[in-house]
């Protein structure tokens, strides 16, 4: 019998425990990428809980415990255990000193020695007394714990709360995991209903008034939205969540519309500007007019136009104004009004022809031709959808185009009735531009606001979700500071002009050159917030409510500066507002005890931190050599030159030095 | 000759009737005792570190008085020189009145060697000696003479005193297959020393095995063998002293200077065949060697600038090396 014959009980053996190592490889292994899934899948529970993930992750779910699991055995099966690790474990377990492991590596030897022999027939007479149970004993997987944590973690948070879309088709495991809808009105909760509803009425109002006063037909459009969405809530019939999603609708088309708006009332200020270069200074009026156009100042710009229709004013004067205004509109009207008034005089003209039946052919044939190149630019012109501002802007350029043709038909006539009539309608344009300039700023604090509300539905969504009422008395106070804030807006340019008083006060008292400003309105503290116009600390000022009000009593959070008012002055003598990342946080750094640095660290150390110029090598082998001459010269005893030497050696330099 | 069963059951035999001869003067130092007869019996030399007083000598005399062989002793000291050792050339008178240079064997000449207190020479007398450690004869005047085999040489040194001592070099101590450490005996073993030495007429020991027999179990225990595997073990533990290399643990990196030569891996896997012996097997197993790699290799490893500044000891190292090679061949 071959040693290879004689060895193959123990390959037996081996064969038996290599299975049982198998199998509790793959029961490790797949108890790990269970628990592995179990964290995966809870953490998008946690993600559809809040939010962040779609309720259609539930489907994953089944997935990726599959695909873990599958996993996991692919990954337990791949493992290989050689017949040698196989039969040291037999070996270590039955203490068989390895001579199972020996007996199968001499059987492979083809001209094995006595000793081989020997080996091997030693080790099959133990092999009755090996236990493959005893080398590979069943054990619970390492990592069962783990698995249990995750599931119990899986479990509460699927439990805790069913996934709030019950979304009916789409499978099996929706089907059982989703629960009916509640109720939607039981969701919400008697203050944040008051809070959501108090936010969103604020925001309706202020958007109500700024639809009344300039004609928005977008902003009417988000108007209607907004109500119905606020009588939807009072009634009951959403959600904090569909609130949300449809305020995040509102959010950015109200974005959009003011992004919008802005752009373009930011292009006509520069064109007004640049308008206004190409202007005279005859009359003081023109001059008024050129400086507060040239300054982005339309509210005096409007100022100026009026006092253009001062009946005191010379023949002269009107005169000049009257070629002034022109050259204004003119340079105002865009490339195709130009063009269509052009094509409109050609008609006129050629029109005034065919009447007199002096129109040649080919002039009959330009007329029509300029008709229909007229037609098909009013066609586009009508077609290409205004803004709120080019709108106003085209009317302005219409009434100074109207009050300099009437200024010209009235010349030398004292009756001026209609001229002023037109400049008085060019100046009211120019007020609403201003105006609209204001409520562009106004309409991004609205922006704010909107984002505020949002905010607040999700906090009431995630709140209820969590069950937890904790934060209900903060939210509240917080949603209620929003309306009042929102309140605030709309008063804040009533309000400005006694905030102004009040501060020209303030700084007569302190000292400083009196604010120069319209209305930028600052509530007062009990005490000033501020000296020689340093902001304080701590102090917060709030928007556009009277001095002493219950609002303006509210103590502060640290940092947030003042707010500017409705006026555009930028000079703000309580200072820039603070930046939000001002905000400091105590950090507490806990030091650790350890043995201190052990000898040798105190020595490298030391050396490390040292400022050598000269490499160590060679400053040892300069020294060395000295060492020995030293050595030879002095009486050093026989048996202590031996540990010189040694510790010159040992503080030799290293091989990596 | 018998079967290589039985000759193995005669090794166990012997070695066990040696152990018992020499226990009858000798308490305690299971480990040392063990220590010597596997470097003996591995065809080596053996160096014995320990404080005075606690048995070497005895040991060592009584393990030769037990294996039948001659034994010498020197006890070294600074002026020692060479030529007490390894012997001289001498005149002296034939029958018929001439004279004539003959060779005077010096104590080396015998076949366990008692070197006390080896590091008190100076270096060209260790030479001497350790020259015949290795090469197992001398050269005296152009002349070679060989010395009688078996030839053990069991050194020791104190590792308390500095005054007057010249510590062997590394290179030197590369040369004796085992370091053993004679520990301090328990409370145990001191009771029964003392008792056993206060009695009154010392236990003789007897003669048990002869030259010849310590010949054959020389050659056995050469002939044990060790697979492959096994052979990696003591390669692996071999390659982890020495810090440059891959497979280093962090401990070697950071201590050790200079690993062990292959002068270690010899010395692990021929005294481990003793053990395997010893214990009735046909071949060493990984425990075998995990077992002798703290005498073989404990003065093979140099330790750099932070090891001697801890003062770090090299069995710490070993050990950690060992659990680290352990723990590896277990996956």
């Amino acid at each position: 019998m071959t040693p290879i014959q004689t060895v193959r009980p123990i390959y037996r053996v081996i064969r038996r425990v290599r299975l049982r190592m198998v199998a509790m490889a793959v029961a490790n292994r797949v108890v790990l990428m269970l628990a592995l899934g179990l964290i995966t899948s809870t953490a998008t529970v946690a993600g559809i809980r809040s939010g962040l993930v779609s309720a259609n992750g539930w489907q994953a779910i089944p997935w990726i415990l599959g695909a873990a699991s599958v996993f996991g055995v692919i990954w337990g099966l791949s493992i290989r255990i050689s017949d040698l690790i196989a039969a040291k474990w037999i070996d270590d377990a039955n203490l068989f000193a390895d001579r199972l492991g020996n007996a199968i590596s001499f059987a492979t030897v083809t001209a094995p020695t006595p000793f081989m022999v020997a080996a091997i027939h030693d080790a099959i007479n133990r092999l009755p007394t090996a236990n493959p149970a005893v080398a590979a004993p069943w054990k619970r997987p390492r990592h069962l714990w783990t698995l249990a944590l995750a599931a119990g973690a899986f479990a509460s948070l699927a439990a805790l709360r069913p996934p709030l879309e019950h979304r009916e088709g789409n499978g099996f495991f929706t089907a059982t995991l989703s629960p009916p809808p509640k109720e939607l009105k039981a969701k919400l909760l008697p203050g944040e209903e008051q809070e959501l509803t108090q936010t969103i009425e604020a925001l309706r109002a202020q958007l109500e008034d700024q639809t009344n006063q300039h004609d928005l037909s977008e902003t009417q459009k988000l108007l209607a939205e907004l109500k119905e969405l606020l009588e939807e809530i009072r009634a009951g019939k959403t959600n904090p969540e569909d609130a949300m999603l449809r305020l995040e609708d509102l959010e950015r088309r109200f974005d959009k519309w003011t992004n919008e708006e802005g752009q373009k009332l930011d292009e006509i200020k520069e064109k007004l500007r640049l308008a206004a270069e190409k202007m005279k200074e005859d009359t003081k009026a023109l001059e008024q007019l050129k400086n507060a156009l040239d300054q982005g100042d339309l509210k005096a710009a409007a100022e100026a136009l009026k006092k253009m229709a001062d009946p005191k004013l010379t023949q002269r004067e009107k005169e000049r104004q009257k070629k002034e205004l022109e050259r204004l509109a003119n340079a105002l009207k865009d490339e195709k009004t130009r063009q269509m008034e052009q094509l409109k005089s050609e008609i006129d003209r050629l029109q005034k022809k065919e009447e007199q039946n002096r129109l040649s052919s080919r002039e009959q044939d330009r007329l029509a031709k300029k008709k229909k190149e007229l037609a098909q630019l009013q066609k586009e012109k009508e077609q290409n959808a205004k803004t709120n501002a080019e709108k106003q802007l085209e009317r302005l350029t219409k009434t100074l185009d109207q009050a300099a043709s009437e200024q010209q038909r009235n010349q030398g006539d004292e009756q001026n009735g209609e001229e002023q009539s037109a400049i008085d309608r060019a100046a009211e344009e120019m007020r609403r531009l201003s105006d609209a300039e204001q409520q562009k700023q106004t309409m991004r604090r609205m922006q704010r606001k909107m984002g505020a509300a949002k905010d607040l539905a999700k906090r009431s969504s995630m709140k209820q979700r969590g069950g937890t009422q904790g934060e209900n008395g903060a939210s509240q106070n917080g949603g209620q500071q929003l309306g009042q804030d929102a309140q605030q807006e709309q008063d804040s340019d009533r309000l400005g002009q006694t905030k102004r008083r009040r501060l020209e006060e303030f700084m007569a008292r302190s000292g400083s050159k009196p604010f120069k400003g319209n209305g930028g309105g600052h509530n007062g503290e009990k005490k000033p917030a501020m000296m020689d116009g340093i902001p304080g600390n701590g102090a917060k000022t709030a928007m556009g409510s009277d001095p002493g009000d219950s609002q303006g009593q509210q103590a502060g959070g640290q940092g947030e500066g003042s707010q500017a008012g409705s006026e555009p002055d930028h000079r703000d003598p309580l200072g820039e507002t603070t930046g939000l990342d001002s905000k400091r946080q105590d950090t507490f750094v806990a030091g650790q005890k350890t043995k201190g640095p052990s000898r040798s660290e105190t020595i490298f150390g030391a050396a490390g931190e040292g400022f050598a110029g000269t490499s160590y090598k060679t400053v040892y082998h300069d020294y060395e050599s000295v060492i020995e001459e030293d050595m030879l010269r002095e009486q050093i005893p026989a048996g202590h030159r031996r540990y010189i030497e040694r510790y010159f050696d040992i503080i030799g330099p290293q091989r990596d030095q | 000759m018998g079967t290589v069963q039985q000759q193995v059951e005669e090794f166990k035999r012997d070695y066990t009737l040696i152990q018992n001869e020499v226990r009858k003067v000798i308490v305690g130092q299971q480990d040392v005792l063990d220590g010597v007869m596997a470097g003996m019996l591995g065809g080596g030399h053996c160096l014995l570190e320990g404080v005075p007083g606690l048995g070497k000598t005895k040991m060592v005399h009584a393990l030769a008085e037990s294996l039948d062989l001659s034994f010498s002793r020197i006890q070294f000291t600074p002026d020692l020189m060479p030529s007490d050792i390894i012997g001289t050339n001498m005149i002296v008178e034939d029958q018929q009145g001439r004279k004539h240079f003959e060779f005077q064997p010096g104590p080396v000449f015998g076949n366990i060697l008692l070197a006390d207190e080896i590091n008190r020479a100076t270096p060209k007398t260790q030479s001497a000696l350790l020259e015949a450690m290795q090469e197992g004869h001398v050269t005296v005047a152009k002349r070679q003479h060989q010395i009688d085999r078996p030839f053990f040489v069991l050194a020791t040194q104190n590792p308390l005193e500095m005054e007057g001592t010249y510590p062997l070099p590394e290179a030197q101590l590369d040369r004796f297959l085992f370091k053993l450490r004679v520990p301090f005996p328990t409370r145990a073993e001191l009771h029964a020393i003392v008792t056993r030495t206060t009695h009154g007429g010392e236990a003789t020991i007897q003669p048990v095995v002869g030259k010849a027999r310590i010949f054959a179990m020389i050659a056995l225990a050469a002939e044990c063998e060790a697979a492959p595997h096994i052979v990696d073990t003591a390669i692996q533990i071999i390659e982890a002293t020495h810090p440059e290399h891959q497979t280093a643990p962090p401990i070697s990196k950071k201590y050790i200077r200079f690993g062990a030569s292959p002068r270690g891996g010899q010395a692990i896997i021929r005294t481990a065949k003793v053990l395997a012996l010893r214990a009735g097997r046909y071949a060493i197993a990984d425990q075998d060697v995990y077992d002798v790699v703290k005498p073989a290799l404990r003065h093979r490893i140099i330790l750099n600038f932070e090891g001697e500044a801890e003062n770090i000891d090299r069995d710490l190292i070993l050990d950690e090396i060992v659990d680290v090679i352990r723990k590896k061949k277990r996956i």
